[in-house]
């Protein structure tokens, strides 16, 4: 059953890290027993904030103290008990809270060896602008290491798996489908996590105990610089999903798997999330070509509604811009349009007065011909400042004009790529 | 082996930033005037800051609170900065703050204002009042500090505007004192709009612990460094002191857009 499984971890150093001379804050390990019973795999995220300035070393003693704590199991428990956790809650969160106070319980005694055996060097005094001049609490000590932690325990049969803090789990079955089994924790949201070093983390940690037959295929869990990198969780399960193929591929063909993993994983990180990358998981040979063409199916139709939902939000974001525009149009329309109109008229009526003036010019008195001229200067200003006016709001249509038409061609387009890829991902999914 | 690179499709993280208005009464005048210039001019400095920032990409959201509360921009999506138009906002009724913070927990949600195919980043909200709430805002803050963990954590700012304004809720609204800077005058409120919002665009893409509040005061002392006027007081014990700086005008200064500013 073991042995079936492959099992792999890969950490690349983030590509912002790389540029601020940051170390890697990410770890992760895979473990085969070698008695091949039993399998674990790690990953931690070390915080980027400058306070947790040791977290390159919390996220390793996190792993660490992870595969220790689950090989610990392994000799002192009765794979039997293990089944009967799945019929007794009682039990099962009584095992879980030890394996938990264990786990943090060796992570905060190990951290705080690692400080006092490693005294605050200048270059992190420097670079993490640390103030040592009253010495640090023990608080700021533990919280100097913070990390997330996941990671897992494959044993006859029975998947154990433990988080704390931010990342995602997913579980592949044999029907093509993948899901994160671990409860959520309301305190992850967006680039905010819970922490190893948090005072709470006992109550914060998280697990998940599942039965592992031959309907899972894969279990495969990162740091949030792979989920940082995709739009969305589906997105990133479809990641997952060709990393199975990129095993599965270099396995068969005996390629090296740790430079086609460092290659890919350095590409996310330079072009999506800039951050450390950590992957980690097992992956059962048993995957066949029929299995990974569903994966491929799956991300073409997830592809196209993606799509089809990126340019439903770029019009909502739209919307109120290009109804702005469209009025201001309007109104500048309206303005021409009135301004054109009194111009015309007072051009008739001027060009009716230059003719009236002519034919009357012989015939009247001075008085009556001055009166006549300052009329026709006064029309003759009016003309001539309506004329201005109407230029110039001639170039203020012509303006609003252009840039609600441009603006709409755009929101039309997209429109119109809408529809037509809803039509495209109704075929998808009827052909499915 | 697969290509996952050509697979792959990457994207920016959004980062929301929300502003909150007091558009009552007493904001009439040279204040909603100051406010109206500055988010004309907030835009434009967010679009070239929002174009080099290679961790997240800000989108807007603005609600006015005077009798009721109203959002200026859409009401069910944030909007791109290059879709965003201001219009200018006429100030009138009584400061119903709480009817703002009710909104905003209504809306902040993934199925409502934050509905999208992107992550997102910890929204920044912006509040800005003159005075002294008209509403019972406590009840409706504990609700959605209780219920709303996106609002909860949220990095939230608070300029109180004036000698009148109540400080003391603006700095339970932001749930920091340290987390609230004082402006007397209307040129130092325009650039102090603009800057604020420069700053929470920088600072807010970075990853942080849920037990950390300092953002929002990291915001604050990036904004008071990089405020080139007089007449900000920060709401800190240890430093509530005018800033002072040689140069009196108020007017904008170019600020490092240096890529080592990320």
């Amino acid at each position: 059953m073991i042995s079936n499984y492959l099992i792999f971890n890969q950490t690349v150093l983030g590509n912002s890290h790389k540029r601020k001379g940051l170390p890697c804050q990410d770890y992760s390990l895979s473990y085969r027993d070698s008695d091949g019973k039993f399998l674990i795999f790690a990953v931690a995220d070390g915080h980027g904030d400058r306070r947790c300035f040791r977290s390159a070393f919390g996220s390793k003693i996190a792993c660490e103290v992870l595969l220790e704590t689950l090989r610990s199991i392994v000799n002192d428990v009765d794979l039997t008990f293990l089944e009967t956790l799945f019929n007794d809650k009682k039990k099962e969160l009584d095992f879980f809270y030890k394996l938990k106070l264990s786990i943090l319980n060796r992570w905060t005694e190990n951290v705080t060896n690692h400080y006092f055996n490693n005294q605050i060097s200048e270059d992190e005094i420097v670079k993490f602008k640390i103030e040592t001049t009253k010495g640090l609490t023990n608080d700021e000590i533990i919280k100097a290491y913070g990390t997330t932690l996941l990671g897992g325990l494959l044993i006859d049969g029975y998947l154990i798996l433990i988080q704390q803090g931010d990342g995602h789990i997913f579980i592949f079955d044999e029907k093509g489908n993948s899901f994160d089994p671990m409860p959520i924790d309301k305190n992850c949201v967006a680039n905010v996590t819970t922490s190893m070093s948090d005072k709470n983390a006992l109550d914060e940690m998280r697990h998940v105990l599942i039965e592992c037959k031959e309907n899972i295929v894969a279990c495969l869990m990162g740091t949030d610089g792979v989920e940082d990198s995709f739009s969305s969780l589906e997105s990133t399960s479809n990641f997952y999903s060709d990393l199975i193929e990129l095993l599965l591929n270099s396995y068969k063909n005996n390629e090296d798997l740790q430079s086609n993993l460092i290659t890919n994983l350095d590409y996310l990180s330079v072009n999506g999330s800039k951050d450390d990358i950590s992957v980690v998981g097992i992956v059962s040979k048993s995957i066949d070509k029929k299995l990974l063409a569903i994966y491929q199916s799956k991300k073409e139709e997830l592809k196209c509604k993606q799509e089809i939902n990126r340019i439903s939000e770029k019009l909502n974001s739209m919307n109120r811009k290009l109804s702005f525009l469209e009025n201001k149009y309007l109104e500048a329309k309206n303005k021409l349009d009135a301004t054109s109109e009194k111009f015309d008229e007072t051009k008739n009526q001027f060009s009716d007065l230059k003719k009236d003036y002519k034919k009357r010019n012989t015939f009247f008195s001075d008085l009556i011909r001055s009166f006549l001229l300052s009329t026709y200067d006064e029309f003759d200003h009016k003309y001539k400042e309506l004329a201005t006016e109407r230029e110039k709001n001639s170039i203020v249509f012509k303006n609003a004009k252009k840039e609600y038409f441009e603006y709409k061609k755009v929101y039309d387009g997209l429109e119109k790529s809408k529809a037509r890829l809803e039509k495209k991902y109704l075929v998808l999914t009827k052909k499915k | 082996m697969p290509n996952i690179i050509d697979t792959t499709e990457m994207v920016k993280k959004v980062l929301p930033i929300i502003y909150v208005l007091d558009t009552s009464g007493s904001m009439s005048g040279e204040k909603i005037a100051a406010v109206n210039e500055a988010m004309h001019e907030t835009v434009d400095v967010l679009k070239d800051i929002s174009e080099k920032n290679p961790d997240a990409q800000v989108k807007i959201a603005a609600l006015a609170f005077s009798t009721g509360s109203r959002w200026i921009t859409s009401e069910n999506t944030l909007e791109d900065l290059e879709d965003f138009v201001w219009t200018d906002l006429v100030a009138g009724g009584t400061t119903d703050l709480g009817n703002a913070i009710s909104e905003l927990d209504k809306k902040l949600s993934r199925s409502e204002l934050l509905k999208s195919e992107v992550g997102f980043c910890i929204p920044v909200i912006l509040f800005l009042t003159d005075g002294h709430p008209t509403d019972s805002y406590i009840n409706i803050l504990k609700n959605a500090n209780k219920n709303n963990t996106w609002f909860r954590h949220a990095t939230k700012i608070g300029i109180a505007v004036g000698e009148d304004a109540d400080q003391e809720a603006l700095a339970r609204v932001v749930g920091n004192s340290e987390a609230v800077i004082s402006v007397h005058d209307n040129d130092t409120l325009k650039a102090l709009i603009k800057v604020a919002s420069i700053t929470s665009s920088m600072v807010n893409s970075k990853s942080r612990t849920s037990s950390d509040t300092n953002n929002a005061v990291e915001i604050i002392n990036q904004t008071m460094q990089m405020l080139p006027c007089k007449g900000v007081t920060l709401n800190k014990s240890s430093s509530s002191e005018t800033k002072k700086t040689d140069n009196n005008s108020s007017d904008y200064t170019i600020i490092d857009l240096d890529e080592s500013n990320w």
